[in-house]
């Protein structure tokens, strides 16, 4: 790879630094946002009072630190686990359509976690993290599999088909299990409402482990895909072993995608927009893109959450559905420059 | 063999007869059973008791106001979603342009829904609403993927990302109302034949009427636009007049079915291919696949109903469950096609 001059270099290292500094005030200003506006505004200088000086008969102080609290929490791991998901399916197909969403890994991770209350009467969090990961990781390989069929490099279109057609048939499993079988129904709406809304602390704590071990094989296979991308003959030349890159990429997708939707249910659209923010603020190299991903995702979802709980209070509407609202023309930009030649 | 009625007619192969006079007898045999079996139970000679005007008044709502209109809603909205996607699917020259695949049910859908939700009204203004959202989501999605003519991939991505956008719209829509029920909403959305009734039925037969006239008008033009659009205008065909009534018409039915049965998937993906593989020939099918379409949809709600009675599931789940499938092996058979 010819780099560029020392002198550009460096400058583009500022670059990428400054954005990453601009993404992460960001960030907290979310954040911020998230404890302080709802149904019942707190002000934001009582917020940081609420985790200075906590006062446990001040009623705002209560709202903040119990149910905005791990529901600003929960939206920041996930939020990071689908756009970090996001950025490694973007880079490990070559295609600017992919999002683990759409391609229906969630929806496996959710049909897998069904089967298993249906027919293992499982329960327990801790359990269901593991089938959540198995269909996560099903899904992935059976969509590279359909799409990478004949040319080795998949078509946008027949990755998209794949991914329609797997999460329609698998959507229709998971349905027709929750509507024929009441004790299903009531423990899965307890563990995925596919929301922020229903969070706590243990839920979070459940799935950490499982995303951060998906963050660690993402970081793992980030220079090498960054390689891929520049074709698989020149990652050879390079010195990169294709498969191994690929299994640590799906091992990442499954443990970030399996995490993210034990706790907040399947949430698509993350993975899509994100990977594209942090391509157009630091680049095409994938190890910077991690970074700006993980600070972008939180920034997209927890914004779509505080727009749920504003646009009709008390009321609120799912972070899915706001994230979709924003994703859905997304894609269709996108969709149109990819079919621009 | 002819057909003929004044300046329409279509030519009858032998073979296209056989298919058609089989798959009538199946959806005669899948009506008959949809009227038999059911929750209530209804002996045969108590069904034709009934029918001919000596049923009690338990029986005669059962038969009369639940399972006959809702066999007619099923025919009528699956014949529409089948001669959609075959009008489609021959001017695009392509199966997945279906109105399932391009976003063209997801706007019927929220066109309804925003009637239902918005205007607080039922009946023909949900079926007008339908059409309007239909119609609106076809020009958005054609001017979107427009690029000198219509790139089958360009339409199927962009289709797809607008129909992702209107669904995402409908939820927000019912979720804010409380008109449905979560999961009434869920079951509407899914694809169902719940909530059929005469009404249903009757503006599902005004959707079939204005298919049997198209298919009797632009089967022959289609026919020979198949051949390719110089052979078609060869042949003495007005190709841009053809299509655009082709795309006009589907859109219509498509919606007018959506707003009777809820955006039933893969039902319009499913009739054109496999009407043309059953009488194994290219050319638009309609006949045939308002046939297949009709014969799907109701064979999906006999088991929506009796698989897991008293449970009655919405018959989309089970179009999902045989669509999806063959549209991934459609995909893995073809490598090199969309």
């Amino acid at each position: 790879m010819a780099g560029p001059a020392p002198q550009g270099r460096a400058a583009a290292l500022t670059r990428r630094g400054a954005w990453l500094v601009v993404l992460a005030v960001l960030l907290a200003v979310t954040v911020l946002a998230s404890y302080a506006l709802g149904s019942r505004q707190v002000p934001p200088a009582e917020v940081i009072r609420a985790f200075l000086n906590f006062d446990p008969q001040n009623t705002d102080h209560l709202v903040v630190r119990d149910l905005r609290g791990p529901r600003t929490m929960l939206g920041l791991a996930v939020g990071a686990a689908m756009a970090v998901a996001g950025v490694i399916m973007q880079g490990l197909t070559r295609n600017p359509l992919a999002d683990p969403g759409l391609m229906g890994v969630n929806a496996g991770a959710a049909l897998a976690v069904v089967l298993a209350i249906r027919i293992l009467h499982v329960t327990a969090m801790g359990d269901l993290i593991w089938f959540a990961l198995t269909g996560a990781a099903i899904v992935t390989a059976l969509v590279l599999l359909i799409g990478m069929r004949g040319s080795g490099q998949a078509s946008p279109v027949r990755l998209v088909l794949a991914g329609f057609a797997l999460t329609a048939l698998l959507g229709t499993f998971t349905s027709g299990i929750l509507l024929t079988s009441q004790e299903t129904l009531q423990v899965y709406r307890f563990w995925a409402v596919g929301s922020l809304a229903a969070s706590d602390d243990a839920r979070l704590l459940g799935v950490l482990p499982m995303i951060a071990g998906g963050a660690i094989a993402a970081i793992a296979c980030s220079a090498g895909l960054t390689a891929l991308s520049l074709g698989d003959e020149t990652a050879a030349g390079l010195g990169v072993r294709v498969m191994p890159v690929r299994i640590l990429a799906l091992v990442a997708i499954a443990g970030l995608c399996g995490g993210a939707v034990a706790a907040a249910g399947p949430i698509t659209f993350i993975g899509l927009v994100v990977p594209h923010l942090a391509r157009f603020a630091v680049g095409a190299d994938i190890r910077w893109q991690l970074p700006a991903a993980a600070l972008a995702g939180p920034v997209v979802l927890l914004l779509s959450d505080i727009a749920g709980r504003m646009i009709l209070p008390p009321g609120e509407i799912q972070a899915g559905i706001m994230v979709a609202l924003i994703g859905g023309p997304f894609f269709v930009h996108i969709a149109r420059r990819a079919t621009r030649k | 063999m002819n057909l003929a009625l004044g300046p329409l007619a279509i030519a009858l192969r032998p073979r296209t007869l056989r298919v058609a006079l089989v798959l009538a007898l199946l959806a005669f045999l899948a009506a008959v059973a949809g009227v038999v079996w059911g929750d209530y139970p209804l002996t045969p000679d108590r069904i034709l008791a009934t029918l001919t005007g000596g049923g009690e008044r338990m029986e005669n709502f059962v038969l009369w106001s639940l399972r006959i209109p809702r066999l007619l809603t099923g025919l009528a909205a699956g014949a529409a979603f089948g001669v959609a996607g075959a009008l489609f699917q021959s001017i695009a020259r392509n199966a997945l342009a279906s109105p399932d695949v391009v976003g063209f049910n997801a706007g019927a859908a929220l066109g309804a829904v925003a009637v239902i939700v918005l205007l607080d009204s039922g009946g023909i203004g949900v079926t007008a609403g339908a059409i309007a959202g239909g119609l609106a989501t076809a020009i958005v999605v054609g001017a979107l993927s427009w690029r000198r003519g219509l790139p089958p991939e360009r339409l199927v991505l962009v289709g797809i990302g607008v129909g992702l956008t209107l669904y995402a719209v409908s939820d927000l829509l019912l979720i804010r109302s409380d008109i449905f029920d979560a999961a009434e909403a869920a079951a509407w959305l899914t694809g169902s034949l719940n909530a059929s009734g005469w009404d249903e039925a009757a503006r599902g037969g005004v959707a079939v009427l204005i298919a049997l006239i198209a298919a009797l008008a632009l089967s022959r033009p289609l026919d020979a636009l198949a051949m390719g659009e110089d052979t078609g205008r060869g042949l003495g065909i007005a190709v841009t007049p053809v299509k655009g009534w082709a795309i006009f018409i589907g859109v219509v039915l498509a919606a007018m079915a959506t707003s009777v049965a809820g955006p039933v998937p893969f039902v319009s993906l499913l009739a054109g291919p496999v009407a043309r593989y059953l009488i194994g020939r290219g050319g638009a099918a309609l006949f045939t696949a308002a046939l297949v379409g009709a014969l799907i949809l109701t064979l999906a709600d006999l088991a929506g109903r009796l698989l897991f009675a008293p449970m009655q599931l919405p018959a989309g789940l089970f179009t999902a469950a045989a669509g999806a499938p063959v549209l991934l092996w459609l995909m893995w058979r073809r490598p090199r096609q969309g």
